[in-house]
């Protein structure tokens, strides 16, 4: 098992993935707290620092580049200086840009953070988030569609920020479903059309609880799982924090497997989740299986999670973390029915 | 005066001012509060709008533009975003920006304020405050001295962000006082003393108790203060005191101060820049300092009664000034209107008195001093000549207006005895005095009216303030509730012309309200 996976680890670098969706970019204002103002009775932050991040889908688009993975990432941008920030962190990193699009009538989705001695104050988020316009989707899924062979896995991580739309979400599953390109799905909740046809969808529990109909919300998910998995035809993970993450397989609906988290120290869960989807990315495009994917998928989540903020890991660490064996190396336990906990949510 | 206020009003637009100093740039984020961060306890705005203006030395030139004024930009911004911004936002109000100096090393001084329904969440300030290096201050100084020689006056705008070196400062204020141009400068505690040689120095009253050592708890005194201050700088000191208005001293001409206006407070920032801005202008147009700080007692006004930065324009000043016109004639209402609710009756009683009076064909003597002079000559003068109908003359003597008399009197037995001396020698019994003094305490109206006791005549007096000795003396007083003299004899005016109409009714419209002659 530890050699496959160390393997498959050593392939990273010769595979090409395209992770799209949501692009955003996380700032963050860091800084010190120690006046209020004389002008109205609120904290001033002496900014010291402002730090640029990908965010989103581009995080995760990150996250797969510093695994050793060639990217592509693909998706919309505004014409501003967001965008701008965006796409110099994309071509430092080596992503490749030529799937994006800049558009002038909407903003580059912005998080922005403000921290004063290390503690999270304020966000303020500049979204537009109304569906992108039809035009820009043609657009998209006609590059894509001239692109399609180079991949070897694709990811669309759905932030809910107005690209993920039936046209474009069903073109590119259809286009990958003919050259046999596995797809990944991070989903939001949402119209459960737009994720037909994915291998896999990765919700959180919360996420999971929207994706099914309105008669089963609020069940356990170990009734939830079968019935996703049926309902879209696709595996699905669902992450519960720091429960782990549960698997059900397409082809064995009924039976789920547990993956505890391995986190022995949590600094930041921040990006975790897309953390997981980058991995899971690269592991299905290098012909591991599922239950190897998601194993490999929880050491990279605990190696996220121990460091501050949206950070990202290199494969080193993961083989690190591998040979080092800091916990056994099980491929999820299969569970009961009975065994399993009903998920808080 | 507000005529002259005026005319340095319309002097605005020819006047051109250099703004040196620390730029800023305000940006304002609009937004929703969508519920709270799932990844940290802490609110999660939605943002609308962002808003950018010019702050610091940029909002004095902000304000110079929109009062109609040239203004021309001195000072340092980075190479960032908000550098950027604030190019464009003076460009958009024909700000001269050649005087902007990029220095990457640094980030463009901005305040970003997080506002969610226009309430204010949290400020984020990017800046450097240590001084800008020599090369930069090189290139300010040449922007400066290339810009001068077609700008009337000078402001110094200095938040102390490093761009005004004790250096640069001293280059600047030598050059300007050969040329004899004038140097406003607006400035914070620690650099005060670099400024002793400027024309007029301006700091709120918070710095400027941090300059002379006072803490928190002690009592506010804007004279004390700007005395102190400008002992200490020997030059024009002006002390901004947000609702206690302005404070002046002239190192030559003393003190001089204005209430500030009464206006809604909304907002106070940038108030300090509107006043600078408004005193420059006027300096600029020639107008003297008591002047210039009344029109800057204007624009501050206007400042803080809107939300944000808010610049005044030409018009809003010439508005804030009608608003005073206009807030003095509602006190003049409000004053009425207590006489209405209180005095009527007493009104009422005096008018009887002077029917009676007549009747017994006796007459009305009526006096005061100054203002209550004029109105004693005007009631005397409506009696005996006519008010509004046709009729008799009636008999009424004005004992302030004999200029032999008074100062034979006066002369001789002191100006205490002037009305005295009179009542002595002209009142009968049955006729009536009739007293006005604003105080109550005009000691040569209450000494009449102890006279026109001792020889058995009525005595009547219109009075104001806490109603002084007059209001204890005389058979019946009115004492017109208000404090303001001009309020008062207004009150007095409106009160005599009330008790003339009376008069002409009960004796000439009625059926022998005038007793038969014989």
């Amino acid at each position: 098992m530890k050699d496959r996976l160390l393997e498959a680890l050593t392939r990273f670098e010769k595979s090409r993935v395209l992770v799209g969706g949501d692009l955003m970019l996380d700032v963050g204002y860091v800084g010190t707290a120690d006046r209020i103002s004389p002008e109205a009775p609120v904290l001033i932050l002496n900014v010291l620092q402002e730090v640029f991040e990908p965010g989103g889908a581009a995080n995760a688009a990150m996250n797969a580049r510093m695994l050793g993975g060639d990217v592509d990432a693909m998706g919309l941008i505004g014409d501003d200086e967001a965008g701008d920030q965006l796409m110099s962190c994309f071509a430092s990193a080596g992503i490749d840009t030529s799937l994006i699009v800049r558009v002038p009538d909407r903003p580059t989705t912005q998080k922005t953070r403000a921290f004063a001695q290390g503690r999270h104050l304020i966000r303020f988020d500049y979204e537009e988030t109304s569906p992108v316009g039809e035009t820009s989707v043609r657009d998209l899924l006609r590059k894509f569609r001239a692109r399609t062979a180079l991949y070897d896995a694709v990811l669309l991580s759905d932030y809910g920020k107005g690209l993920g739309q039936p046209l474009l979400y069903r073109g590119i599953m259809e286009c990958c479903k003919q050259k046999g390109i596995p797809v990944l799905i991070d989903p939001k909740a949402g119209d459960w059309e737009l994720y037909q046809g994915a291998d896999l969808i990765k919700p959180n529990d919360k996420e999971a609880q929207w994706l099914c109909d309105a008669s089963f919300r609020g069940d356990p998910l170990e009734k939830i799982g079968p019935v996703l998995t049926e309902k879209f035809g696709a595996s699905f993970l669902i992450s519960c924090g720091a429960e782990g993450m549960y698997l059900w397989e397409r082809d064995d609906p009924v039976q789920a497997f547990h993956f505890p988290a391995l986190a022995t120290h949590v600094e930041d869960v921040t990006g975790a989740g897309d953390t997981v989807s980058a991995t899971m990315t690269l592991c299905l495009g290098n012909q591991l299986n599922l239950r190897e994917a998601v194993l490999l998928a929880s050491v990279a989540a605990a190696v996220v999670v121990s460091k501050p903020g949206t950070a990202k890991m290199e494969a080193d660490e993961l083989t690190r973390y591998l040979e080092e064996e800091k916990v056994p190396l099980i491929a999820g336990m299969p569970l009961d029915r009975k065994d399993m906990k009903r998920s808080e949510g | 005066m507000d005529e002259d206020l005026y005319r340095v009003l319309k002097e605005f637009p020819l006047q051109r001012v250099l703004v040196a100093g620390d730029l800023m740039l305000d940006r304002n984020v609009h937004g929703e509060i969508r519920g709270v961060c799932p990844e940290a306890p802490v609110p999660a705005l939605h943002v609308r709008a962002e808003v950018c203006s010019p702050g610091g030395a940029a909002n004095v030139a902000a304000n110079v533009a929109s009062m109609g004024g040239k203004a021309a930009v001195v000072g340092v911004v980075g190479k960032d975003r908000a550098a950027g911004s604030l190019r464009r936002e003076l460009d958009a109000l024909q700000i001269d920006t050649k005087g902007l100096v990029c220095d990457p090393s640094r980030p463009t001084t901005q305040k970003t304020k997080l506002l969610a329904r226009n309430q204010q969440l949290i400020r984020l300030d990017s800046e450097v405050a240590h001084p800008v290096d020599e090369d930069t201050t090189q290139e300010l100084w040449e922007q400066f001295k290339n810009l001068l020689f077609d700008h009337g006056l000078v402001v110094l705008s200095d938040y102390r962000k490093g761009v005004l070196s004790r250096e640069l400062v001293g280059r600047i204020l030598s050059f300007c006082n050969e040329r004899h141009t004038p140097v406003v400068a607006d400035v914070k505690p620690g650099n005060l003393d670099l400024y002793k040689d400027a024309f007029l120095v301006s700091l709120n009253a918070a710095e400027a108790a941090e300059v002379l050592g006072q803490g928190a708890g002690d009592v506010f005194d804007g004279e004390y203060l700007v005395e102190a201050v400008g002992r200490r700088l020997g030059t024009r000191v002006l002390v901004t005191a947000g609702k206690e208005g302005l404070f002046f001293r002239d190192p030559q001409e003393g003190f001089f101060s204005v209430k500030a206006q009464r206006i809604d407070l909304v907002e106070p920032t940038g108030a300090g820049d509107s006043v600078t801005a408004a005193v420059a202008l006027a300096l600029a147009a020639g107008a003297k300092c008591p002047q210039a700080i009344r029109i800057g007692n204007y624009a501050g006004a206007y400042a803080v009664s809107k939300p944000g930065l808010a610049q005044p324009t030409l018009m809003d000043l010439q508005n804030v000034l009608t608003t005073q016109i206009g807030e003095q004639l509602r006190e003049n209402i409000r004053v009425k209107q207590v006489v209405i609710n209180e005095h009527v009756q007493d009104i009422e009683k005096i008018v009887r008195m002077i029917i009676n009076t007549y009747r017994g064909k006796r007459k009305v003597l009526v006096f005061g001093n100054g203002g209550s002079a004029a109105d004693a000559m005007h009631f005397a003068g409506e009696l005996v000549g006519r008010f509004q109908i046709e009729r008799r003359g009636l008999p009424a003597i004005n004992l302030s207006a004999d200029s032999s008399i008074l100062t034979a009197v006066g002369n001789d037995y002191g100006f205490e005895a002037i009305f005295e001396r009179q009542v002595e020698a002209l009142a009968r019994q049955g006729d009536v005095l009739i007293g006005l003094s604003t105080s109550g305490n005009s000691e040569n109206v209450v000494r009449a009216m102890r006279k026109g006791k001792e020889l058995g005549v009525r005595t009547i007096s219109l009075v104001g303030k806490d109603g002084g000795k007059l209001r204890k003396v005389c058979d019946v007083s009115i004492t017109v509730p208000s404090n303001n003299t001009p309020r008062i004899q207004e009150t007095h005016i409106t009160i005599i012309h009330i008790i003339c109409d009376l008069l002409d009714q009960a004796l000439f419209q009625m059926e022998g309200g005038w007793p038969d002659e014989g």
